[in-house]
């Protein structure tokens, strides 16, 4: 948020924030932002809770 | 002075096997790979214009629906293998059809692709078959690889390896089965059908 504030030129970079893009474009983008976001974050969540589960388990 | 190295360490057997974490971290690399392309394949396709682009041979979506099929019933027979190993009946016959079915897949998929390539579709003729090809083939390429897994498996089964040494080596192929078997129903509707 810094950096943006600070560079305000940098947000230039996004590709869908250009005029010529369709809403569907627009979509799409946001739709794959999100799933490339959140797929290592809810994988690896879900991956650390079954390690911590199985290492539980086997303890007791 | 006692300068023998007698003493081994024995290493307590942990919950996770060596194999299975590699394998899981290797797969967790391999979703992050594919979901890069699907990514890619969405944002181009969602362009304006007509997609697949026009003038592009028919893609052999019935022959690939059963081929489909043919990948998801080896995913099948590859699990109540592995649940007969764990119930230490083990039947090498299911891992055999496993293999034999993931084999005719790559033979079916092979054949389609020549068909589509005499038809001029091509990595290069338009957008749609860059794409195609790439995903299609990395997807193949990644059953391949399992196919060779598969025949590992399958010689130590056959030589008589331990139920201890042969336990991390079914665990670890065995999800990479199920892993390349499931992404491949998703990879179908996308490119054949979607």
């Amino acid at each position: 948020m810094a950096a943006i504030l600070a560079f305000p030129e940098i947000t230039d970079a996004c590709p869908m924030c250009q005029p010529g893009f369709t809403k569907d474009q627009v979509s799409a983008y946001k739709g794959i932002t999100l799933l490339l976001a959140l797929l290592p974050i809810v994988g690896g969540t879900a991956l650390f809770l079954w390690i911590f589960k199985k290492y539980k388990g086997a303890g007791s | 002075m006692d300068t023998s190295f007698n003493h081994t360490v024995t290493r307590k057997p942990t919950p996770i096997s060596d194999a299975v974490m590699g394998m899981i971290f290797v797969l967790c690399t391999v979703a992050m790979f594919f979901s890069g392309l699907i990514s890619a394949y969405i944002v181009n396709s969602s362009a304006p214009g007509v997609w697949p682009p026009l003038n592009q041979p028919r893609l052999p979506v019935e022959v690939t629906f059963f081929n489909t099929l043919l990948l998801v019933t080896s995913a099948v027979f590859m699990g109540r293998f592995v649940a007969s190993f764990r119930a230490e009946k083990m039947r090498h016959r299911l891992l055999k059809i496993s293999l034999i079915l993931g084999t005719v897949f790559l033979l079916v998929q092979g054949t389609e692709w020549v068909k589509l390539v005499r038809f001029g579709f091509t990595s290069t003729s338009s957008l749609f078959g860059s794409f195609f090809y790439l995903i299609v083939g990395a997807h193949a390429l990644h059953v391949l690889a399992g196919a060779g897994m598969l025949i590992y498996l399958n010689h130590s089964v056959r030589v008589g390896v331990s139920s201890e040494m042969l336990k991390p080596k079914v665990d670890a192929i065995s999800l990479y089965w199920f892993f390349v078997c499931a992404i491949w129903p998703l990879l179908y509707w996308l490119v054949y059908i979607h």
